[in-house]
């Protein structure tokens, strides 16, 4: 109950920044900030894949937003940002460190995932019932509601081109000027 | 449930209160108005996990991830059509046409 008002708070935070914030960058960067507290909730809720979704897709979206924006700014106010360049190194170091440590207790732990080849698909029955729900989710998904899967899946493919043909045009259109 | 589902509720109305008011006022920039949007469907996503929760079924997760892929649909639609602009105008400020001026008064 702590940790959900905990990550509640600081998600209504971030939001706000993100949303009222003047400078876009450290807009955007507040928007991860609360994708990663709605991730949480979601890990509360037992939504465990939704929340490995939701980071990674939104995690994504952000670094392109960050990128226009960069791309969109002047050269003084690029040369500004670089005072941000030692809190983000000290941060993607945090990380790796993160990632070193989990990495080590998975190869090193007797229950290996990695390197238990006993564990294949086709001995799976469906739907497992296990404490995680991906395979459960996945069934449900590739399942029951194929049909919605595929049809989001045609709107993004419709969304790509889209975008593809606006650009393909305006290229076009500047090269006959 | 370790969570009551009124908390849910009300953080995913709170949310899409907070995207609403950006959307409505502040939306003088295309990065602006495509953040406040995501944090709008970050509240629908966080109802549809606590209703899944609530209802002991993975059927809410399954709508919440249909409607991410979605979203992220949107958000990519709505990042081409700023790009586009910011190409044909070299900024991605919007600009608010003033109705009094186009009317000459």
């Amino acid at each position: 109950m702590v940790i959900f008002f905990l990550f509640s708070f600081f998600l209504i935070l971030f939001a706000m920044i993100s949303v009222f914030r003047k400078d876009t960058l450290e807009a955007s960067i507040a928007f991860l900030c609360s994708v990663f507290c709605v991730s949480a909730l979601f890990i509360l809720s037992r939504a465990e894949f939704l929340a490995i979704a939701t980071l990674i897709s939104y995690t994504g979206l952000t670094i392109i937003i960050f990128l226009f924006t960069f791309l969109s700014m002047d050269t003084k106010e690029r040369s500004f940002k670089r005072r941000f360049f030692p809190l983000g190194i000290i941060t993607s170091i945090v990380f790796l460190v993160e990632l070193g440590i989990i990495f080590l207790s998975l190869f090193s732990s007797s229950d290996c995932f990695f390197c238990n080849s006993s564990v294949t698909l086709s001995s799976r029955d469906y739907p497992m019932k296990t404490d995680n729900n991906v395979w459960e989710l996945s069934y449900l998904l590739f399942h029951d509601l194929w049909f919605l899967v595929i049809v989001s899946s045609i709107i993004l493919f419709l969304i790509t081109l889209c975008i593809m043909s606006i650009s393909t045009i305006k290229d076009e259109e500047r090269e006959d000027k | 449930m370790i969570v009551n589902i009124d908390y849910y509720l009300i953080l995913g109305i709170f949310l899409f209160f907070i995207g609403f008011l950006g959307i409505s006022y502040k939306r003088n920039n295309f990065i602006r108005v495509l953040l406040s949007l995501q944090i709008i469907i970050l509240g629908i996503l966080l109802c549809f996990a606590g209703l899944g929760d609530f209802m002991e079924d993975r059927m809410g997760e399954a709508y919440g991830f249909i409607t991410l892929l979605v979203s992220i649909g949107e958000a990519l639609l709505f990042l081409g059509i700023s790009y586009a602009y910011f190409r044909k105008s070299g900024d991605i400020e919007i600009e608010v046409p003033d109705k009094h001026k186009e009317r000459g008064n």
